[in-house]
Formats: structure tokens, C-alpha cells, sequence
């Protein structure tokens, strides 16, 4: 897959997200407010993955941190 | 087929975007006649609750992180409210009963409490937001509209406090 | 004379009356005033303190690796077999979470203590048993300019034997429509230092690397019980990309093959897409699912989809069941043995073409406790292996206090 290609998937991924047909007030929120929904819920076990990822896989990025640098591993 | 995909991205765009910049309703001046239940499940309305005093609600959710810090103050403000002829009341929005009966009880929070199970008097006061705080006078109607427990809504309180002792003087 | 001195006296008095009367109505005008403030804004919201801390969390992680790879020296029969890629590493982490006004500060301390055959060059002849310590220390500061803005400051400085790196970043994250759109963005910049070692432990001198990084995000509330997530990063890196001491065995002809470094470009650049989707299930659970989509400038492509359940038991415990696939094809340059032409060559295996797996689970409880808001409590394991003979036992354990 080329990056335009790459590209133009982002825009429909983002596109389709942002479309917010569907407003949730926050007073609904109940279910969202629950602490596991978060996606990295406890910052300690995010940082342990994501430096046991990058650290063994060629592949390393996209979690929010810098990808390879940082640590004498690769 | 190049220009398909950016005619389906822009219609998704402009299909769904206005949908959530759709304007609110503004909320009604005065108090909603709509049911309410306290923790023992009697049914009530606020204006024949209020019985005439000045009331600042406190509409919150047990699972609001930022209604909780206000449970002191709430407190606090309670027991000064009922010295001055006034009535401190949270409503907790959308929540059953019997649930923010046992977390009330489990936080041992003192002041008087109402449940909006269904979000009737949320969606009537076009109040989209916890912790919402509105205050009351003793007429029933809103004199301030907020979030957070702040200095603006203290202010508005003792507003509607004086405003009643002055009245009760005038008359008597 | 005498009646007027009675006369004055009889006034003084009367002063004195009219003076207290007035003194007591003034008293009870004044209380009068107060009851009606009844109460001050202080008294009911209390005086906001400096800094208020929130939390402070501890983990230990061990890590027990076995497998072998062809950068490796150590037990390696010939040089047609690949090397040990032994290793133990202990992972302790230390954060402080503590608020001031409008800003929270995150202080992340984490340790890895890394027991190896063979972990870097000044060991490679040797190849005997060596420690090495590397430690991180990370400050994030999130200042929430008011209910739809942020601003995040990121610090970090790493501390290793032949290896130092400072990390400053920032970033930005706003909302919109009602809070239900979220989009953030942060940069960072990584510059590092490292001592270059030759695959004999001869060091050559320092080496330089620069790693900038641009990370935007959007996050959507699809409805009451869904949150839909797609971002995108980009990283840049150049200078010295390999840690200088990874060996490759290279032929040079007439059936002779030796020891060499590896060659890697001074350049590369890395693109990350990733889409992710958390979904409250009716039964008190949750499943949270990713797909990140990657590609570089070395060639290598990867796919990785994750998958996370978890089930709260009861109000206090919750579990939690994780599977990852990860498929690489590898970059451009790799190889076991590499021709001596070859004007870039690696062998090492996480840049090699495989497929890895992580299974695993943890269990979580949540209990009250005197002065504390939350005492958290967590066990887990996980296993990772890969088709290219590496494989990773990881058990973690924390305490966490919240005030």
C-alpha cells in the first residue's frame, strides 16, 4: 500500500470519526466516565509496553511516544 | 473512482457535522413541574418541595468525579442554608434509586437529596451537564444557572436569602 | 452651684445611657448584617491549596527473554547459527501524579536493571554475564486553559552505561461539540548520545542521533457506551541508528565468512496509523480493540491488532484478558549472512520478517482505605513469542494510592 493510498484511508478513517452524527450530552456520560474505558487507563503499563514493543519489534510508533530513540536498544 | 472517494468523504462531512453544532433550546425561566423521587422513593415536585424557601439544587451523578468534590461544600452549605430559611437539594440525574441511595449512604452525605431517574427535570431545565448548579428563589424562580459549585452561585444564594429576610421584615 | 453641678452630672449619665442604648443597637444591627451573609465564599469552598497530590503508583515488572538471534555473539556455535538472546530485565516505575491550580504534573521514574549473555560490546569477547542499568526520568505537565482547552509539556531525560538521551515535547488538545470530539497533538524532539562501540568493545568515539516526532489524534463519542479513536504519527530519525555493536556474519568469498558490524542508513522516517474503538458491553464489561498500520522508509511494513476484555466482578474487582498479532515483513537490508558488497546489512532479529503473539491476563481490585480516596492492586502475566525464535515471559505486579 502506497502513501498516498495511506493517505486518502486516513482522511475517510478521520472524516468518518469526526462526522459526530451523534451528540452525547454529558450527563449521559455514565458508562464513558468509567476509568477502564480509557484507552491507556494506567500511564505505568503503557510505558512498559510501549518500550517492550519498540524495543523487539522493527515496527515502533503510533502510541503517542517517539518512535525508536530514547534508549540504547536499536 | 479518484474522485468517488472524495465526494463519499465530503458527503459524510457535511451529512453529519451540523448534527453536532445543532443549537440548543434555550432552558425556561422558571421551575419545571416535573416528578422527582427522594431516597426512600415517595414521589415529590420541587416547587411543593421548596415549600417558598429560597433553594439552591445541585444536579450531580455518582460517577462524576468533579460533583464529588462538592460534596463537602454542599454539606457545609447546607446546615448555613437551613439557619437562614434557606434549602440546599442535589438531584442526582438519570440514576436509579436505589443505587444513589446506597452511594449516599456509603459517602454520608447529610443534605437532602432527589433522584431524576429518567433525566425528566435535567431535559426540562436544558441542563446537558453535571455538576450543574442552579439557584432558586422563593417564588421558584432561576436566578443563577452554572456549573460548579463557585463564588457566582454563593453570591446568588445570599442574594435570595436576603432578598426573603428582607421581605419576611417588610410584612411582618 | 450645686445644682449645677447636679445638672452635669444628671447629663453625663445621660450621655453615658444614650451611649450605651446606641452601642447595643449598633450590636444588633451589626449581628442583624451578619446572619443575613450567613456564610462566606472561603467558609463553603474552603482556600485551595498549592499543590494537591493525587496519586502516587508503583510497578515492578520482570522480564524473562530466551531466544537467539544472528547480531548476537554470545553462545553462538558457528557463525551460520544464530546467538543467545538471553535475557533477564527487572522493571521498577515510580510515579507521582500531584495537581496545582489548572496544571497536573506526572512525574514517571522507570528502571530497567538488564541481566544478558551478551547486551553490548564491551562484553562481546568476553561474553560473559554483565549487568546493565538504564533509567528514565519524565516529567508531563497537562495545563487545562479551560473546559475545551489543554496544553501538555513533556520532559524526559534517560540515563544509561554507554547511552544518554534527553526528550522535550509538546502538545495541545482541544474539544469540540459538547466535548464529543477531541483532537490532540503533540511533537516531540529526542536527541541522544551514545558511546560507539565496535563489535570488538574498541570504542570509537561518540555517536549522535535526533528523533522528531509528530503525533494528531481525533477521539469520538459514537454513542453512550462507545468511543471511536483514529491517529496518525510521523517520526524522523537520523545519525547513528543501531546501537554499533550488533555483529553480522558477512561473506567474503572463497567459503570464508567473518565476523562484521551491521550497516544501517543514516536516515529514517516512519509512519504510524492507528484506529481504535472502546465499547462498554451491558454485562458490567468492556472491549477495547486496536489496529495500527505501519510503514518506514527501511521497507518494513507491519500489521498489529489488539484486543483487550475486561470484566469487572463485583464493584471492587475487575479482570482482564489481552491478545496481540503483530506481522512484519521485515526491513529491505536484512540478512543472516551478508554479501560484502552489500552497502547496508543487518541481522538483527527485531528488524527481521515475523509474526509475534502476546497472550495474557491481569487481575485488578480497587479498595477503600483510611485517608485514601482508591488503593489499587494489580497482578498480571503475559506471553510473548515470535515465529523468529524469541520469546518473553512478563509478570507485573503494582500498588497504587489515590488521595
Amino acid at each position: 500500500m502506497n502513501l498516498l493510498k495511506l493517505l486518502k484511508v486516513s482522511i475517510l478513517l478521520l472524516v468518518t470519526v469526526a462526522s459526530g452524527c451523534l451528540v452525547v450530552p454529558q450527563n449521559r456520560r455514565a458508562k464513558l466516565a468509567d476509568p477502564l474505558m480509557a484507552f491507556d487507563e494506567d500511564a505505568q503499563e503503557a510505558h512498559k509496553k510501549s518500550k517492550f514493543y519498540s524495543t523487539r519489534e522493527g515496527a515502533a510508533g503510533g502510541d503517542g511516544a517517539p518512535a525508536g530513540g530514547g534508549c540504547g536498544c536499536q | 473512482m479518484r474522485h468517488g472517494f472524495s465526494v463519499l468523504a465530503g458527503l459524510f462531512f457535511v451529512a453529519c457535522v451540523p448534527a453536532s453544532s445543532t443549537p440548543v433550546a434555550p432552558p425556561p425561566a422558571g421551575l419545571p413541574n416535573v416528578e422527582l423521587v427522594n431516597l426512600d422513593g415517595a414521589a415529590t415536585r420541587l416547587p411543593e418541595a421548596m415549600a417558598g424557601r429560597p433553594t439552591l439544587v445541585s444536579l450531580w451523578a455518582t460517577w462524576c468525579e468533579a460533583c464529588q468534590k462538592e460534596f463537602g461544600p454542599l454539606g457545609k452549605l447546607s446546615d448555613r442554608a437551613r439557619a437562614e430559611g434557606g434549602w440546599v437539594v442535589a438531584v442526582d440525574v438519570g440514576e436509579p434509586r436505589a443505587e444513589v441511595a446506597r452511594f449516599v449512604k456509603d459517602h454520608g452525605l447529610r443534605y437532602d437529596q432527589l433522584v431524576d431517574e429518567q433525566f425528566h427535570f435535567a431535559d426540562a431545565l436544558g441542563q446537558r451537564r453535571v455538576p450543574a448548579t442552579l439557584v432558586l428563589d422563593g417564588a421558584g424562580a432561576v436566578r443563577h444557572r452554572g456549573g460548579d459549585l463557585d463564588a457566582a452561585a454563593l453570591d446568588a444564594f445570599r442574594t435570595v436569602l436576603s432578598m426573603q429576610s428582607t421581605h419576611a421584615g417588610a410584612t411582618q | 452651684m450645686a445644682r449645677q453641678r447636679a445638672a452635669a452630672a444628671g447629663a453625663s449619665s445621660l450621655v453615658k445611657h444614650a451611649l450605651f442604648i446606641a452601642s447595643l443597637l449598633a450590636s444588633a444591627l451589626f449581628s442583624v448584617a451578619a446572619s443575613a451573609q450567613g456564610f462566606s465564599n472561603s467558609e463553603i469552598l474552603g482556600v485551595p491549596a498549592g499543590i494537591e497530590l493525587e496519586s502516587i503508583r508503583v510497578r515492578f515488572t520482570h522480564f524473562d527473554q530466551t531466544g537467539r538471534g544472528y547480531q548476537s555473539q554470545a553462545d553462538r556455535p558457528n557463525l551460520h547459527r544464530p546467538g543467545s538472546e538471553d535475557i533477564t530485565i527487572e522493571q521498577p516505575q515510580l510515579e507521582i501524579v500531584a495537581k496545582q491550580g489548572k496544571a497536573t504534573h506526572r512525574l514517571s521514574v522507570p528502571v530497567d536493571i538488564i541481566t544478558a549473555a551478551s547486551p553490548d560490546a564491551l562484553d562481546a569477547v568476553s561474553t560473559a554475564s554483565r549487568v546493565n542499568e538504564a533509567g528514565n526520568f519524565q516529567l508531563d505537565t497537562r495545563y487545562q486553559q479551560d473546559r475545551r482547552t489543554a496544553w501538555l509539556f513533556h520532559a524526559n531525560f534517560h540515563l544509561e552505561e554507554p547511552f544518554r538521551s534527553w526528550t522535550l515535547g509538546v502538545g495541545g488538545a482541544h474539544a469540540f461539540a459538547e466535548d464529543n470530539t477531541v483532537f490532540a497533538w503533540s511533537l516531540n524532539q529526542v536527541v541522544d548520545w551514545l558511546d560507539r562501540f565496535n563489535i570488538f568493545g574498541t570504542r570509537l568515539g561518540r555517536g549522535y542521533r535526533s528523533t522528531t516526532n509528530l503525533n494528531v489524534s481525533l477521539t469520538q463519542l459514537l454513542s453512550p457506551t462507545t468511543v471511536g479513536y483514529v491517529g496518525y504519527s510521523f517520526t524522523f530519525q537520523t545519525g547513528e541508528l543501531g546501537n554499533t555493536w550488533n555483529s553480522i556474519a558477512v561473506d567474503m568469498g572463497n567459503d570464508k565468512i567473518e565476523l562484521d558490524g551491521e550497516k544501517l542508513p543514516s536516515v529514517r522516517h516512519r509512519h504510524a496509523l492507528v484506529a481504535r474503538l472502546s465499547q462498554s458491553l451491558p454485562w458490567d464489561g468492556i472491549l477495547k480493540l486496536s489496529y495500527r498500520f505501519y510503514v518506514d522508509s527501511w521497507s518494513l511494513i507491519g500489521n498489529t491488532i489488539e484486543a483487550q476484555l475486561y470484566q469487572r466482578v463485583g464493584r471492587h474487582l475487575y479482570v482482564r484478558a489481552n491478545y496481540r498479532f503483530h506481522h512484519q515483513t521485515g526491513v529491505g537490508f536484512f540478512t543472516a549472512i551478508a554479501d560484502v558488497a552489500a552497502p547496508l546489512r543487518t541481522a538483527d532479529s527485531d528488524l527481521a520478517p515475523f509474526v509475534a503473539h502476546t497472550v495474557g491476563g491481569l487481575i485488578a481490585v480497587n479498595l477503600k482505605a483510611p485517608r485514601l480516596r482508591d488503593l489499587h492492586l494489580d497482578f498480571g502475566y503475559e506471553r510473548y513469542f515470535r515465529s523468529n525464535d524469541l520469546s518473553v515471559n512478563i509478570y507485573t505486579c503494582a500498588m497504587g494510592f489515590l488521595f
